[in-house]
Formats: structure tokens, C-alpha cells, sequence
């Protein structure tokens, strides 16, 4: 019966999407009418300035292709309903919990009053299985957001979904219409396996790892000296370079709008008119590279905040990031919209097309990218024999250049700013050295503190320095309009990535959530400074609840304003943050397996009662 | 001259006020709204980092027929525990398995402490059975030792043994691995 239910539902999201051929002359709005059925019910309530919303949540058998899997489902569909407010209304949001475990939906990236915000333990006790809980709050932003849970592993399951607010005045980015691209991970195998398996064994999902017939070309390559010191140079730390993400296309199917690659998800458009595609990452472990071939892109939002216009040939996607970007197809011909996982294990795609039924030429997964000495927090000066396969990867840094580089340290505890940020040239940079850290006290739970960590932030991330176009970098991200709060920040807190990859532990400064579950005090009203360290050779994308982060990446008054900021290996990066919003507040890295065994903390923003004693 | 003075700290003070006010204005503090608790510890933690969680790892399982009969060969690890504190037990022999075909088997039990980002350190014991030709006989062990991954991916073991009846004796595994193909069908 559920079977049933649930193929009409796929089938209705299939015929949503051939039908819109049929739409296509209602242009604007065709998204929300492009999601499945359930969408169009969810928002059937909006009316009168307030919209009540009822979310029901289950379990239900989950098909890709040929091969069905059980998904936890909002409104019978994965992903969930597209949810569209708009700014300065009251939404109401009635979420009936129809599992067997406590449940939640947390409204990534708005500001919310913190009982309100949908985290299990944190804002509130979490949904019981038979309950409804009631969100009620004002929508005080506009833009490109998301959904999820954040209850256990539910996420990975299927508890995702878009949710877009269009802005009280009229948009300052014009266009003619509109898609939402949402992008996922989904495994058939239970999220818990997943989860024990990456503890018992941590690169049981990597398959790129190298062989002996690697040594051997690197060999032909290189020559058996550099190979050899390469080799030694990663045995010794115990890492491996070919450790790009920790669950990969191994179990992996890549979605695009819950579709695979072969379901050929299609956005319709007119040759000349201007195409508006929100990209969503709301992958559980996924950081995707994104690109048209054939197409610029012209990204025009970040994290549903504004910024300046700045036209890319691919950018990267962090996991819990969002980027508006504007496309101008002007042929009468199908291209592909084509997001590779960062790691290339697999991919996913749709096509912009001027009719149903079109296709293009989708790319071959590139050549699986390595980490880099750089990634290590390794001092370049102090490395002699760098590989050319390592030197490609890292911006063809010649030894004098990176001795140059090693040379620009500022010694410990210091910070640079943009303007030191980005060496010129695209797509060549290696950011330079903001502070060399001494030896790791933070005990078993880590892994390695980098010697040198960099600013990183004009490097455009893992895989694409050197792909020969434009890729948009986090030096590009310059908000439309300068920031409310321009003080300067009062005092600075200091917060290190760590983690053992050999033990799958991740923490914040050596400990996970159960060994400091005391909060991370912010005085309510206070502009403070929020620097992190990652101190583990993987990207971690850092999300904060109920405030946004202002990235310190040389823009001066205009920060642009994230609430998922993408750490890089070996990378100190400062953000400015106002506490404007009082409550109890999540910080965790949104890679969900990350955050599941450790990497959360709880914010607290209040008046201080020591204040009150003054 | 008195009053003018006056009229400057007037002044400063009404530009304080007001500079105060356009600061205080984002951040309303209406009584007990600004003051606010951490989450009560009655409610469930947001991520469950500490479970209890066990492995087996079998690395020998062989069979060999002989003239004499079958002969079994066996080698496995497996730990239940946290991330710091495991319980660990290893075991490994060859034991006839017909008639008076005698055998080699012993078994330990370990407590497990990780003590750096790669290595456990590991004290319990062991229990050794030696069997054929009708000399059965069995000792019992302390153990204490490490277990871990050495620079350059060496997994190792080395252990120090004292006998039930004072002998010292130490032993030391070690393993690389070697891929010849990340996977056997691709």
C-alpha cells in the first residue's frame, strides 16, 4: 500500500517535470509548480500574510531506478516539499511525527527566536513520535535556504528539503525564471551501518586509494626518487592523500531534485532569457564541484545573502551552502548542469534545455584529486622533494615561490587579512602563512596539528586549482550592501578543528560535545571576532545557528554574511559575528557523520549575569 | 564661564545617551529575555558521540588436510568499547581436529586504552593451551603491551609476557599492507 502511495508520488514528480513543456509559458514561478505534488499542498495554506504548513514525517519505501531503499519522507517525497515564504509574514509550521524516534526540522540559515530553531537538546526537547509541534515565527530575510533534520541520522534518510523567501521588496536580480537544483547524497544502506563502518574501518568507502601500479606510473612520471620521498613523506604522518571524503560513490547515488544522474532532471528555458538556478548542497557528506560546460555563471547569492555580481565557469559547493547563480543560454540547444562530488567517486546532473526531452554531452569524471602538503599545515620551505604531481595540485609552486611563501609566516597567533590573501593569477594560488602552531596537546582524540596553517580563502578549494577557468573563490564574495553592525570586533575567540582519522573522531580543540557539553559563552549584544583552526587535513563546513557569520576575507564593510562557512585543511579564517540573537545555539560541522560523533558545540548568547552584578 | 562648561558635559552627555540608545536599539533588553539558560540537562543530547561499539577482525581461517587429518589454523582480534577505553580479545592457534592430532591455542583478554592518536596500550592476559602426544598442558600470562599503527603504516604489537611460573618472554607482530588493487571487482 505504502508502495503504492509512494510510486504515484515519484511518478507525479516525473510527470511535474516532463510537464513542464507544458508550463513553460507561465515562466516565473514554474519551480514551485516543477516540485512534486506535496509541494503545492504544503504551501496550499498560504494566505492573508501568514501561511500555515502541515509537515507530516515517516517512514516509507524510497525507489532510484530499479533499486528501492526505506526513506524517512516529508509529505510522502523526498526531497521534502519546496516551502516559499515571503519576508515580513508569520509562518506557521505544524510537524506531525509518524516515526518510531523523536524527530525535528531545523530552518538552516534563518533567523529564528531560538525555541524555534529545531535542535533535539538544544532549543527544545525534540518532536516525540505521535506529536505535532508547532513552529510559529516571523520570516525577517530573504533568499535561498533549506531544511533537514536534526535528529540522529534522518538526514542522510531522506528529512531534506528546499525552502525559498522572496524578498518584501522587489529583488534586486532580475530574471525571467527560476529552478531550485538541490543537491544530495543518498545510500541504500542503513545511515547507522554507514556510520559504524567509517568508525570500525575509516577509509572503508575509499576506492581511490593508491596502488601499486600508482607507485609504479608516478615512478614513470617522477622517477623513483621524488616517488619514494612522496611516499615516505605521507607514510610517516600515517595519512593518506587520496583522502578526500570519507563515504563516497561507492554508496553513494548523487541526486539532483532526488533524481539521479539518469533520470535526466530537466529545466526548461527560452533561448536569450535569463535563468536563475538555486543551487542547495543538502548532502549529508558531499562537497560537489558545479558546472555548465558552455555556460558562465554569474553567482549572485550566497547562503541566501546578496553579494555582488561575479561571473564563474565552476564553483564548489560546501555541504549546507547555497549559491544563486544567473545563467544566459542563448543557443537553442540542451546543456548539461553537471555537479561532480568533490572526490570524483560520481556525479549527478540535470539539463537546461529549450524543450522536454533534450539532452547534451555530459562530462567524464575528471582524475581523482590528491591532498597536498599544503592540506598537511606542512612548511614549504622545509620540503625539498615535492612531487610535480603535488606541485601541479597545489598551483605549480616552483621551490623558490614556496620558499617565498614559507618566508611570509607572521608567527603564531597572528592573522591576515584578505588584502594579503590571494597571490595573483587564477586558479594559481597557495594562500599564504598566517601563524605556525607548536606540537599537538589536545591529546589521542587528534590526529596532527599542523606546522603552518594559511589564509586560504582565495584558493578556490580540493581539485580545482589548476582546471583552466574560472572558479569562484571565497575572496569573490563581496555583499551588495555594507554590513548593519560595523564595529569593531570586542574580543576574539579561538576554536580548533581536530580530529583522528584513524579513530573516526572529530572534535572542536581535542574534544567531542560529550566532553565539553558546557556552552560557548557570547554576550548577547557583543560583536566578537570567531577565528578557526582546522587542524585536520579535511575540508569542514562549520555551520552556526541563529546568527550569521561575516567572513573576514578582505572586503571590508562588505563581509559577505555566511551561515556555513567551508574550512579548508591547515586553514585560519576569521569571522565576525554580532549576538544579536539570545538562546541556545548549535555550531557543529555540517558533515552529519562529523557532527554525530563529536564535532558540536552549544553557543549561549545572553547578558552575562556577572553583567548584573556590576 | 561656569555655565558654558556646563553646558558642554550637558551636551557630551545628551550625544552619550543618544550614541547609546542608536547602539541598544538592535538588542531589546526587555526583562529575562536576554538572560537565558544553557538547555536543561533533562533533555536528550543533540549528537550521541560515545556509543559502545565492537569489531571482529579475522585475519587466518584455514583448513589443512594432512596425512594425519584435518588441521585447523586460526588468527582473530575483536574489541567492544568507546573511543578511549576498549575491551580486547585476541586469540589465534592450530589445533588437530581428529583423534589424538594435538594443537596449539591460546586466547587474550585485554583492557585497551588509546594513549596517542595512533596506539593502545593494553594489559590483561593470556591463557595458552598446548595439546598431542599426550602431553596436554596449559599456562596462564600477564600481558602488557601496545597495539597500534607505526610511522609508515606498520600495524603493530609488540608485547612483553610473565608466565605463571616467572618466565619473561616478549613478542612482536608486525604488518604492511600492500595494495595491489583498491578492490577485487571493480
Amino acid at each position: 500500500m505504502e508502495t503504492e502511495t509512494h510510486t504515484f508520488t515519484r511518478r507525479r514528480f516525473l510527470q511535474y517535470t516532463g510537464a513542464l513543456g507544458a508550463l513553460a509559458g507561465l515562466n516565473r514561478l514554474v519551480p514551485a509548480s516543477a516540485w512534486p505534488a506535496t509541494a503545492a499542498q504544503a504551501s496550499a495554506a498560504t494566505r492573508q500574510g501568514e501561511q500555515v504548513i502541515d509537515l507530516l514525517i515517516r517512514k516509507q519505501p524510497f525507489k532510484i531506478g530499479a533499486r528501492q531503499g526505506t526513506a524517512v519522507t516529508v509529505n510522502g517525497s523526498v526531497p521534502g516539499p519546496l516551502l516559499r515564504w515571503r519576508e515580513g509574514e508569520t509562518v506557521t509550521i505544524r510537524v506531525t511525527n509518524q516515526l518510531e524516534d523523536v524527530t525535528s526540522i531545523h530552518w538552516h540559515g534563518i533567523l529564528v527566536p531560538h525555541d524555534m530553531d529545531g535542535v533535539p537538546g538544544v532549543s527544545f526537547p525534540g518532536i516525540q513520535p505521535g506529536e505535532t509541534f508547532t513552529y510559529r515565527y516571523p520570516v525577517k530575510q530573504s533568499g535561498t535556504y533549506w531544511y533537514h533534520s536534526h535528529s540522529g541520522l534522518q538526514e542522510q534518510a531522506g528529512l531534506w528539503g528546499p525552502l525559498i523567501i522572496d524578498p518584501a521588496e522587489p529583488d534586486p536580480v532580475a530574471y525571467d525564471r527560476e529552478y531550485v537544483a538541490m543537491l544530495s547524497d543518498w545510500t541504500f544502506e542503513d545511515p547507522h551501518d554507514v556510520l559504524m563502518k567509517l568508525k570500525k574501518q575509516s577509509d572503508y568507502y575509499n576506492f581511490q586509494e593508491r596502488t601499486i601500479g600508482d607507485f609504479f606510473r608516478d615512478v614513470s612520471e617522477q622517477g623513483w626518487r621524488a616517488t619514494i620521498a612522496d611516499r615516505l613523506r605521507w607514510g610517516r604522518m600515517r595519512m593518506d592523500p587520496t583522502d578526500i571524503a570519507d563515504v563516497t560513490g561507492y554508496t553513494y547515488t548523487y541526486l539532483i531534485n532526488g533524481l539521479p544522474p539518469e533520470a535526466n532532471w530537466t529545466a526548461l528555458f527560452r533561448p536569450g532569457e535569463r535563468v536563475r538556478l538555486r543551487f542547495i548542497n543538502g548532502s549529508t557528506m558531499s562537497y560537489f564541484n558545479v558546472r555548465i560546460p558552455g555556460l558562465a555563471m554569474t553567482v549572485v547569492q550566497a547562503d541566501g545573502q546578496n553579494v555582488e555580481p561575479v561571473t564563474v565557469d565552476e564553483f564548489q559547493i560546501a555541504v549546507a551552502e547555497t549559491y544563486d547563480v544567473l545563467v544566459e543560454p542563448e543557443e537553442d540547444r540542451a546543456f548539461t548542469i553537471f555537479a561532480e562530488a568533490m572526490d570524483r567517486s560520481g556525479y549527478t546532473r540535470g539539463t537546461l534545455a529549450p524543450r522536454a526531452g533534450m539532452s547534451a554531452a555530459v562530462p567524464k569524471l575528471r582524475e581523482r584529486p590528491l591532498r597536498t602538503m599544503v592540506d598537511m599545515g606542512m612548511d614549504m620551505g622545509e620540503m625539498g622533494t615535492m612531487t610535480t604531481r603535488e606541485m601541479g595540485a597545489h598551483a605549480k609552486a616552483s621551490g623558490g615561490h614556496a620558499g617565498h611563501m614559507a618566508g611570509m609566516g607572521m608567527g603564531p597567533g597572528s592573522t591576515a587579512g584578505g588584502q594579503m590573501g590571494a597571490m595573483p593569477g587564477m586558479g594559481e594560488t597557495v594562500g599564504p602563512v598566517v601563524a605556525r602552531q607548536g606540537p599537538n596537546r589536545y591529546g589521542p582524540g587528534t590526529t596532527m596539528v599542523p606546522r603552518v596553517v594559511r589564509n586560504r580563502l582565495g584558493e578556490p578549494g580540493t581539485g580545482l586549482a589548476n582546471v583552466g577557468h574560472r572558479v569562484l573563490v571565497y575572496t569573490d564574495l563581496r555583499r551588495v550592501k555594507p554590513g548593519d553592525d560595523q564595529r569593531p570586533p570586542g574580543r576574539e575567540i579561538e576554536l580548533h578543528l581536530t580530529g583522528n582519522m584513524e579513530q573516526y573522531m572529530w572534535s572542536f580543540d581535542g574534544q567531542k560535545f560529550s566532553e565539553a557539553m558546557d556552552p560557548i559563552p557570547f554576550n548577547y549584544g557583543e560583536r566578537l571576532r570567531f577565528t578557526m583552526v582546522n587542524d585536520t587535513m579535511m575540508e569542514h563546513p562549520i555551520h552556526l545557528h541563529g546568527m550569521f557569520m561575516e567572513l573576514d576575507n578582505g572586503s571590508g564593510a562588505r563581509k559577505p554574511r555566511k551561515h556555513t562557512i567551508s574550512v579548508k585543511p591547515a586553514e585560519r579564517v576569521s569571522l565576525e559575528i554580532t549576538a544579536d540573537a539570545p538562546g541556545n545555539w548549535a555550531l557543529h560541522c555540517h558533515l552529519l557523520y562529523h557532527m554525530e560523533w563529536g564535532m558540536f558545540r552549544v553557543v549561549n548568547v545572553s547578558r552575562r549575569v556577572a553583567e548584573d552584578r556590576q | 564661564m561656569i555655565t558654558f562648561t556646563g553646558r558642554i558635559v550637558g551636551l557630551t552627555l545628551c550625544g552619550a545617551a543618544l550614541f547609546s540608545a542608536l547602539l541598544a536599539a538592535p538588542f531589546p533588553t526587555l526583562a529575562g529575555q536576554d538572560v537565558v539558560p544553557p538547555p536543561p540537562k533533562t533533555w536528550p543530547t543533540p549528537v550521541e558521540d560515545r556509543p559502545i561499539i565492537g569489531s571482529v577482525l579475522v585475519d587466518l581461517l584455514e583448513y589443512q588436510l594432512n596425512q594425519g587429518g584435518g588441521m585447523l589454523r586460526w588468527e582473530a582480534q575483536g574489541w567492544v568499547g568507546g573511543d578511549y577505553n576498549k575491551l580486547w580479545v585476541k586469540t589465534e592457534g592450530d589445533q588437530g581436529l581428529s583423534g589424538d592430532n594435538g594443537g596449539e591455542a591460546e586466547g587474550q583478554l585485554l583492557y585497551s586504552r588509546l594513549i596517542s592518536p595512533f596506539f593502545y596500550f593494553q594489559i590483561g592476559g593470556r591463557y595458552q593451551r598446548v595439546s598431542g602426544n599426550g602431553s596436554d598442558h596449559s599456562r596462564g600470562f600477564g600481558v602488557i603491551g601496545v597495539q597500534g599503527v607505526a610511522p609508515y603504516w606498520f600495524d603493530i604489537e609488540p608485547a612483553l609476557f610473565i608466565s605463571q611460573d616467572g618466565d619473561v618472554s616478549a613478542r612482536l607482530e608486525a604488518e604492511y599492507e600492500l595494495l595491489l588493487t583498491p578492490r577485487l571487482i571493480a
